[in-house]
């Protein structure tokens, strides 16, 4: 029974460890994906990165001229037939064809600028 | 020792995870910009190719032949799950060319890295709530649609910019 016991609560802090360093290298990501698309302003701070195998977040930040914290996060789902977007939890919609061009860009520089360096021995 | 290699087999099973979890994302992404949805656009299917290309040397198959090639032309195979399945083999099966086993120092070097630069956005969020809207915390709703992000850019140079300039 109590090894029943221990054995358990090592599973709960083993899992609770993994989602931790998913975590972590969720974080890193983003703070390298936002880095692909040239200079950060300053005040900004960007992140860019694949949340999971359908989804793509683009978060911004920003302080706006009265000295208020502005964001916008688009979040970009990948469906079997096309790219739908989301601003802010609006409603979803198509992308243009010139974005999701640039989508793709971002996406195949994010392969080679992030993920490889940063799973170069995963 | 036996609990060092326990440990360490854990951590590099988390981060071989996310590296697959990634591709597997890239390989849909490429699926879901395919040149069908956008009809103008010529190269795509060209681009996803060498990508696929490139990611096959990477895990240490000498050649992709012809019918591989076609499982990533969407032209002549419309089957994404196929498509996924065949990621999932290169990325689950193979060990990258020429690479080293990670150290665990060299793992722990990357995750302390990482954990500085954590972020105070939590992004696990996004998981539990299809329909984040934390970010909206500290936002004027008027305010947010002065500065719409509509795309990332790419001008002529090559240089890639996402953001309006600020009001």
């Amino acid at each position: 029974m109590i090894s029943k016991l221990l054995t358990g609560m090592r599973s709960k802090k083993q899992l609770d460890q993994h989602t931790d360093l998913s975590r972590k290298l969720i974080r890193r990501e983003a703070e390298l994906g936002g880095q692909l698309f040239g200079e950060i302003p300053k005040g900004h701070r960007r992140e860019f990165f694949c949340l999971d195998t359908h989804t793509w977040i683009w978060h911004e930040e920003w302080i706006d001229e009265y000295g208020a914290l502005q964001t916008t996060t688009t979040r970009y789902e990948m469906r079997p037939n096309g790219v739908l977007k989301s601003q802010n939890g609006s409603g979803f919609r198509t992308l243009t064809k010139a974005e999701a061009d640039n989508l793709r860009k971002a996406i195949q520089l994010y392969h080679s600028k992030v993920v490889e360096p940063l799973y170069a021995h995963a | 020792m036996a609990l060092f290699e326990t440990i360490k087999d854990s951590i590099e099973h988390v981060v071989s995870g996310r590296k697959h979890t990634v591709m597997v994302a890239i390989a849909l992404a490429f699926d879901a910009l395919d040149l069908s949805n956008y009809p103008d656009e010529q190269d795509t299917n060209r681009q996803s190719l060498h990508f696929f290309q490139n990611r096959a040397a990477e895990f240490g198959k000498p050649a992709v032949n012809e019918a591989d090639l076609d499982l990533f032309d969407t032209r002549k195979n419309s089957d994404q799950t196929s498509r996924v399945n065949y990621l999932n083999a290169l990325t689950e099966d193979a060990t990258p060319a020429d690479q080293a086993q990670p150290s665990l120092d060299a793992i722990r070097e990357r995750v302390e890295a990482s954990a500085q630069s954590a972020k105070i956005v939590d992004i696990t969020a996004y998981r539990e709530d299809p329909t984040p809207t934390f970010p909206l915390a500290h936002a004027e709703p008027e305010a947010q649609n002065d500065n719409p992000v509509e795309s990332i850019a790419i001008d002529d140079d090559g240089n890639m910019s996402v953001f309006p300039e600020a009001a």
